[in-house]
């Protein structure tokens, strides 16, 4: 049986490999929406702010093929969307700090797709 | 200086990769003052019997050097009590090569590194950029000699990519025809990486080739590097360079680079051209199981190489004429590899004759000398 390989998750090729790389978080309600848009292999915008115990809601958009958003550190997977698609999900960091959020399909970072989310005090 | 063609027939015979031999001094030389410590340098080692390489802070090369000029000779212990300045001359020194090439039967060589194979190696941006400057204002120099039968390709210091950019426009100044990389990640940046984005609009810019050439060394990120320890004895040069060239120009398919940059020529370098066809099956069929995952493409894998891409035969392989209906027999050149250890020599073309002589004299001559001359925007003869 042939593998496939997302993000370092082995998946059985005949569970097929299109869609999701993960369920996306759910949304607080209220929480404050920041659209990101992604196409290969970049986002828009590269640089993201929120404020340390903020909700917000990434609300992704795939201008092209499936792309999703996880950033590192909290090691989350939290929205992704199949091309031409918006999907929103739900973000909440803690830690003041810089972290990165990456698209996990396989050799999209290594092709540049990255940004910084900068958590603010 | 007279310049004689040896070939006897109506073919045009180009050597699409030879290599120089550079001083040793070359870098020590010509790089400014506060990095000339931390070029590519020599030292002999007396305890071992070899010449050793150092780039910046650490040892490139403990042994083997003489591998890059002893063609036609013993490699046996690596070339041990033998000093890299004693090699061929005809790896040094143009009016040499010249000689060679009337010999063998080429009319026209196009030269690539030697030492300067390592510059890929070089991790700090700055250095290699001026390395490669170095490097690129020596070989044009050298081919001066003989211009109708000695072209250069400048080496890129992709380590900084707006830097590269601007050295390939130079490099067109110079009068080089094409330009050089090792198909591996510099600072680990694979080529599907966006940053590499202002390389290809320079040489779309140029016309000037993208030759892919290996090092078959474990000083970059790649299949050396990640696999030499499972390799048995002799088989690393016959497998790295096939590796790191199958994933890099299929980076540059499923990375959309091919995609969006449709005039950059490629020139897949030193590793062999017989596993092009099973290439191009093998990438057409996995973009239908996962194109949902790679950069947007509007052709077939086998389309991109055959719309701008080269690849070089070795003159002892037999595969060209087969392949050629399947792949098109426009897209093939073929390489001497001289002076390097693994080159055939002397007798390089009558190997090329005797594998490949027999096809249709389109393919024949494409393979022997016309498609180089195309690719390298050189004009074909009257």
């Amino acid at each position: 049986m042939a593998f496939v390989v997302v993000a370092g998750v082995t998946l059985a090729a005949c569970a097929g490999g299109g869609g999701d790389g993960g369920a996306n978080r759910p949304v607080e309600p209220g929480a404050r929406e920041i659209e990101v848009s992604a196409d290969s292999f970049s986002y828009d915008p590269e640089e993201i702010s929120v404020d340390a115990g903020e909700d917000v809601a990434i609300v992704l958009t795939s201008d092209d093929i499936f792309h999703d958003f996880v950033v590192d550190k909290d090691g989350g997977h939290v929205v992704g969307a199949n091309g031409e698609e918006t999907r929103r999900g739900g973000l909440r960091l803690d830690k003041p700090g810089d972290y990165t959020f990456y698209c996990s399909v396989s050799g999209h970072r290594s092709a540049g797709m990255e940004g910084t989310l900068v958590v603010a005090e | 200086m007279t310049t004689t063609r040896a070939s006897t027939d109506h073919d045009v015979i180009v050597d699409a990769d030879g290599h120089v031999c550079e001083p040793g001094d070359l870098w020590e030389r010509g790089l400014p003052e506060g990095m000339r410590d931390r070029g590519i340098r020599l030292r002999w080692n007396e305890a071992t019997g070899y010449d050793e390489c150092f780039i910046e802070d650490r040892i490139a090369t403990d042994r083997g050097l003489v591998g890059l000029g002893n063609a036609g000779e013993s490699f046996e212990e690596f070339g041990k009590g033998r000093h890299y300045e004693d090699l061929n001359p005809a790896g040094f020194d143009p009016h040499e090569r010249v000689k060679v090439l009337d010999s063998e039967g080429i009319d026209l060589s196009v030269m690539y590194p030697g030492m300067g194979l390592k510059l890929g190696g070089i991790l700090d941006p700055e250095l290699a950029v001026w390395s490669c400057k170095v490097y690129n204002d020596w070989i044009a120099e050298w081919c001066a000699a003989a211009p109708d039968r000695l072209k250069g390709v400048g080496a890129l210091p992709m380590q900084d990519p707006p830097e590269a950019a601007r050295e390939a426009r130079r490099i067109r100044d110079l009068g080089l025809v094409g330009t050089f990389c090792r198909p591996n990640a510099y600072n680990d940046r694979p080529f599907h990486h966006r940053s590499y984005t202002p390389v290809w609009e320079a040489l779309e810019e140029t016309g000037l080739p993208l030759g892919l050439h290996i090092a078959g060394l474990p000083d970059m990120p790649g299949a050396s590097r990640a696999l030499l320890h499972l390799m048995a004895p002799g088989t690393h040069h016959a497998l790295i360079p096939v590796i790191d060239q199958q994933m890099t120009l299929s980076n540059l398919v499923y990375g959309g680079v091919l995609e969006e940059h449709p005039t950059l020529k490629v020139a897949v370098l030193e590793s062999g051209g017989g596993w092009i066809a099973h290439w191009m099956d093998r990438l057409n069929e996995f973009e239908e199981s996962y194109g949902w995952a790679t950069a947007p493409m509007t052709m077939r894998a086998e389309d991109y190489f055959r719309r701008q891409c080269w690849i070089s035969f070795d003159p002892g392989e037999r595969t060209p004429g087969p392949l050629a209906a399947l792949v098109g027999g426009d897209r093939f050149i073929w390489a001497s590899d001289f002076p390097h250890s693994d080159a055939k020599y002397p007798g390089v073309v009558d190997e090329l004759r005797e594998h490949n002589g027999q096809l249709p004299d389109e393919d024949r001559r494409g393979l022997f000398g016309l498609n180089a001359l195309d690719m390298y925007g050189l004009p074909r003869p009257t």
